[in-house]
């Protein structure tokens, strides 16, 4: 299939690819859907490094793709022994298809989004304010991809919901936390420019800080340290 | 291999988990399986090691507490079966409800094993908190008490499903169901509860 109508066809009615599910579909699809995926991310990840220059550009648009890529790879054995224990079967063709059109069409969404970021960037938009539209932005831009991979799940079996809910749950938790892993995105302005930053504390931590901060509490002097792998190879 | 729902097998015309002499079963439930997990040993180690490796997902990065809870949250799922099943069975038979012993046994089974397929899938969720974060033992932990309320939840449809195949009284099954579930539901907790504190 053309990419120009691919891309199309994942804009106007992204459950027919995903519908199209066998091994053979799977095969075929997979490459362009992966490139409109990872394409469009990337354009994105250049308009957010936009304000620290375009070294953080270049980073960011490496980074973002795989911020789309990792979780969904990471939680779709959940979803689909999920959807198995609630009684209805998922075939790993179908998800994998599913996940791509979700993906591709997120990714393209993105790409059309990154002007609307890059405006306020551009006219150096204060710091937590760029990272909270970047936030806002990349969920926006998800969200139809979790609605073509919920679709995809066949209706049918009480406890469907259970498990549609149970994974966006683990989907949400990994991403934020894939996402704090691949920061920086949004440079801060005295910062250093940096590819990736050590493995160290969570997204959890780094929010109630920041949110002690925004109320005025100072007195915690939180700091970043080594956790998870990289905790015990410093220990 | 699959549950049985993913086995292509057509629900609305499965076979009753217990055929009861006499009785005229209601349609079954589109999301009722047949009963056939002595015939399939995979699934059952499927959903062990499941849990298993749900444990040691969580504890990836050497954190002792997280590992431990790999055979804590297997001894509580087996301590339930052992110590809640049997007031199952009785209570079941005194109240003079229909459907067999075998088939609330299957019920049980069923769910247990479900849960386990579902700890089996989540697994590498976990590895990858638990690798990049310390959130491994308490994401861990979360997980074995949602896995644990979807169980209950599990047992609790499926015996009020044996017990409409068998032509019983759904009302009463599922007020004595709802029961029995809250009573394994406190019993796991406290094993839980023994296994990692």
């Amino acid at each position: 299939m053309h990419l120009l109508t691919l891309t199309t066809q994942v804009l106007r009615d992204p459950d027919a690819v995903a519908g199209s599910g066998d091994d053979h579909a799977l095969a075929r699809l997979a490459p362009p859907l992966l490139v409109l995926a990872v394409g469009g991310a990337a354009v994105l990840g250049l308009a957010v490094g936009a304000s620290a220059g375009p070294l953080q550009s270049v980073y960011a648009a490496v980074k973002l793709p795989a911020l789309f890529l990792v979780p969904p790879l990471v939680v779709l054995p959940l979803v689909h022994t999920f959807a198995e224990a609630c009684g209805v079967s998922v075939p790993w063709s179908r998800l994998g298809i599913a996940t791509l059109a979700g993906l591709a069409r997120s990714g393209l969404l993105a790409a059309a989004a990154a002007p609307v970021l890059w405006l306020p960037f551009s006219l150096d938009a204060e710091y937590h304010l760029a990272v909270l539209a970047f936030v806002a932005t990349f969920g926006l831009v998800a969200l139809p991809a979790l609605a073509t991979l919920s679709r995809a799940v066949p209706t049918g079996g009480r406890l469907r919901w259970v498990a549609v809910l149970g994974t966006l749950a683990m989907l949400g938790l990994v991403t934020a936390q894939t996402g704090w892993l691949l920061r920086p995105f949004v440079a801060r302005p005295a910062g250093v420019v940096a590819f990736l930053r050590p493995v160290e504390s969570d997204i959890f931590s780094a929010i109630g800080a920041t949110t002690r901060s925004a109320t005025g509490d100072y007195d915690d002097d939180w700091q970043p340290r080594g956790s998870g792998l990289n905790r015990t190879v410093r220990e | 291999m699959p549950l049985s729902e993913s086995e292509g097998v057509p629900a609305a015309v499965a076979p009753p988990l217990v055929p009861t002499p006499g009785a005229t079963p209601s349609p079954p439930h589109p999301d009722l399986s047949p009963p056939d997990f002595h015939a399939r040993p995979w699934v059952h180690a499927r959903a062990v090691g499941g849990i298993a490796a749900l444990g040691l997902a969580a504890g990836v990065a050497g954190q002792a507490e997280a590992l431990a809870r790999a055979p804590a949250g297997l001894a509580a799922a087996v301590g339930v079966i052992l110590l809640a099943t049997p007031a199952l069975v009785v209570g079941h038979q005194y109240l003079r409800m229909r459907a067999s012993p075998g088939a609330l046994l299957s019920a049980v089974a069923d769910a247990f094993t479900r849960g386990g397929v579902v700890a089996l899938g989540v697994s590498p969720a976990v590895v990858w908190l638990s690798a990049t974060s310390d959130l491994g033992p308490t994401v861990g932990a979360l997980v074995l008490f949602a896995l644990g309320a979807f169980v209950l939840l599990r047992t609790l449809l499926n015996l009020v499903d044996v017990e409409r195949l068998a032509g019983g009284s759904t009302e009463g099954a599922g007020t004595f169901a709802l029961l029995w579930t809250g009573l394994g539901g406190l019993i796991g907790l406290r094993l839980l509860f023994f296994f990692t504190f």
